[in-house]
């Protein structure tokens, strides 16, 4: 932008060089240009802040995206104490309300993260439809899926929860580090929109998304053939 | 303090969560709800991804996963029912026929 800038200003004054009055009108133009380019400096610095935004996205100019939002917070803390719901409830049907909360403060979450399409498909499939499945099994279950946990048990998970953390910690060491080219900014304004999303599913994503279908499949009909071998064989029946 | 960070830790608490339920449950079904907390985690991580680089391929993997997660449901709870049904006792330890 600037070294154009500078050759539009000398073709003035080479033309300044010609005849008297064209100089005169050269002149005021290049004190208008002088004029202008006192102005000018700010706005080729933001110039440069805008390509260094570019380059690097996540400094200075785009701090307000990144500050602490309260629907965030929120979101996370909810899902986080369901979570802990899902694992220290005893009795299974709160365990299942648990994981019912998790999923819709999930959901919330893809909202507020601008996921809209994952929001819904999370609220439909997961809270509509499989924590309604974890429900029935829990009533199918010997005495409603009582269980006794022991003190052992309790201390080994512990351990565990804790080393998942420590791996999880270490691997995301770099994202928590100031400066680091993983800690980019959310982006501000609208998500992708469902066209979007719906994309990938075509086309870079389309053989995974082809292999869901006998997946499914596959999933229903092991399903279906579980529990046909629970069944007693009944005398004129299908079997 | 900021959305990302706290997005990523609340995804790898979340996760920690699931991992200790799948260790200390005894019902199964508890043990894969446990499962399904550990598949939330990475779908929320996916979106986070997602959002970041303004890049749709995340939500739509994260659809995948989402799909993933049900039908790992379904056969786990056929599974359960079909071992548990009969038993007086539910837990996940006891089934000596499915030891390996």
């Amino acid at each position: 932008m600037r070294p154009a800038r500078r050759s539009g200003h000398d073709d003035h004054e080479l033309a300044a060089g010609g005849s008297p009055p064209l100089r005169a009108r050269a002149g005021e133009r290049t004190r208008a240009d002088d004029e202008a380019e006192t102005p000018t400096t700010p706005t080729t610095t933001k110039q440069e802040t805008t390509t260094r935004r570019l380059d690097r996205p996540g400094k200075p100019a785009n701090r307000a995206g990144m500050e602490l939002s309260a629907p965030v917070a929120v979101c996370c803390a909810l899902a986080a104490l369901s979570a802990l719901g899902v694992v220290l409830l005893r009795r299974p049907v709160h365990v299942a309300l648990g994981l019912l909360g998790h999923s819709l403060s999930m959901a919330a979450l893809y909202l507020t993260l601008s996921a809209q399409l994952m929001a819904v498909a999370q609220t439909l499939i997961y809270s509509g439809a499989i924590v309604v499945l974890f429900l029935i099994v829990v009533t199918l279950l010997p005495e409603g899926g009582q269980e006794k946990l022991s003190f052992g048990g309790i201390f080994l998970a512990v351990m565990a929860g804790a080393a998942v953390l420590a791996v999880l910690g270490g691997a995301l060491a770099g994202f928590f580090a100031p400066g680091s080219t993983a800690a980019l900014p959310v982006l501000a304004g609208e998500g992708p929109s469902v066209k979007e999303v719906g994309k990938p599913l075509f086309s870079t994503l389309v053989v995974p998304f082809e292999l869901t279908a006998p997946l499914l499949l596959a999933a229903i009909v092991t399903a279906i053939a579980l529990w046909r071998r629970q069944e007693k064989p009944r005398a004129g029946g299908l079997d | 303090m900021t959305n990302e960070i706290l997005v990523v830790v609340a995804a790898a608490f979340v996760f920690a969560c699931g991992a200790m339920g799948v260790v200390y449950r005894k019902n199964p079904v508890a043990v894969l709800m446990s499962v399904e907390l550990m598949i939330n985690a990475a779908i929320l991580l996916l979106i986070l991804g997602s959002r970041i680089h303004g890049n749709a391929e995340g939500q739509a993997a994260g659809l995948l996963v989402l799909v993933l997660g049900a039908a790992e449901a379904v056969v786990g709870l056929a599974l359960a029912l079909a071992v548990f049904r009969s038993r007086s006792r539910v837990d996940v330890d006891e089934p000596k026929e499915i030891a390996g």
